[in-house]
């Protein structure tokens, strides 16, 4: 009986890691999903009680919601780039790169513990109304999105493994750069129809 | 750094940054509240496409992941402007 072919030599040494990237598609579009679904909820809810959502979304601070549309917009375009530094193999500059989206990045974190505090201190919390019920699960669970992408990228940062073959550390930190660097832009891009939805359409 | 590698997502970076801003002013100053719903949902779907195609290279993967996102993009900011229409008609 002939051997059965091998299959064909991949740039990241292991062909199997060739499903991680799609992979990682599916989990984001499984994520964008859920988070389309909620969208979709929450304008129904909107129209359904529109007064009360035109008030409640004007007690929140656009200015805040749009800084940190910003500062996640520059964020991912740092991700972008040490992304596509890190793949044309030079790690010590994507790794730079991706310690200052980590610096910008958690200027997210500040403005929304900063916005949070503020509701709370006026009284507004989880309670309040139906708004607020889809303002802080919304937020909330983006908050929590982020924190993981945060985690991740700090992870990146810290460049490839350093024991054991050179060769195969730098095709694994390339494979997980890709996925962590696209789920980071997914962090950005749930933010700006969340932005939209909440802090724009009533203001 | 070389050029050409950060060209694509800086001009993209730039893009997001003043497309941001007009959506903003947009809510903040255009009074006519279906226009603006409309212009702001619509803003929102080119700064998806944006980050999809320019920093997430959405072009280069497999073509069921790049229907479902643009599918995906055009439900979240088509439906509320729909939605709203529908509801103010």
């Amino acid at each position: 009986m002939p051997p059965s072919p091998r299959p064909e030599a991949h740039p990241a040494g292991n062909p199997r890691r060739r499903t991680r990237t799609p992979a990682i598609w599916i989990f984001l579009a499984l994520d964008c999903a859920s988070f389309g679904l909620f969208f979709q909820v929450f304008m129904v809810e909107r129209l359904d009680q529109a007064a009360l959502f035109d008030a409640s979304a004007r007690q929140l601070d656009a200015r805040l919601g749009f800084a940190n549309a910003c500062i996640l917009i520059t964020s991912s375009w740092l991700v972008a780039w040490a992304t596509r530094t890190g793949m044309a193999g030079r790690v010590a500059e994507a790794r730079r790169l991706l310690w200052t989206a980590l610096a910008v990045g958690a200027l997210f974190g500040v403005v929304k513990i900063w916005e949070y505090a503020e509701k709370i201190s006026e009284g507004i919390t989880v309670a309040a109304n139906d708004f607020f019920v889809f303002y802080f699960a919304l937020t909330g669970l983006h908050l929590l999105h982020y924190l993981a992408g945060m985690v991740l990228l700090a992870i990146l940062a810290t460049g490839p493994a350093r024991a054991g073959d050179a060769a195969e550390n730098l095709a694994r930190y390339k494979v997980w750069l890709t996925g962590g660097g696209l789920y980071w832009h997914m962090v950005d891009l749930l933010w700006i129809f969340i932005f939209s939805l909440l802090y724009l359409v009533g203001a | 750094m070389s050029e050409p590698l950060a060209r694509a997502p800086r001009n993209a970076w730039i893009l997001l940054l003043l497309i941001s801003v007009a959506s903003f002013t947009v809510a903040e100053y255009l009074g006519e509240r279906h226009v603006a719903i409309a212009i702001i949902m619509l803003i929102a779907g080119i700064k998806a496409g944006i980050v999809l195609f320019r920093f997430m290279d959405l072009g280069e993967a497999p073509r069921g992941i790049r229907v479902y996102f643009l599918l995906w993009t055009a439900v979240c900011s088509g439906v509320p402007i729909g939605l709203w229409w529908l509801a103010s008609a």
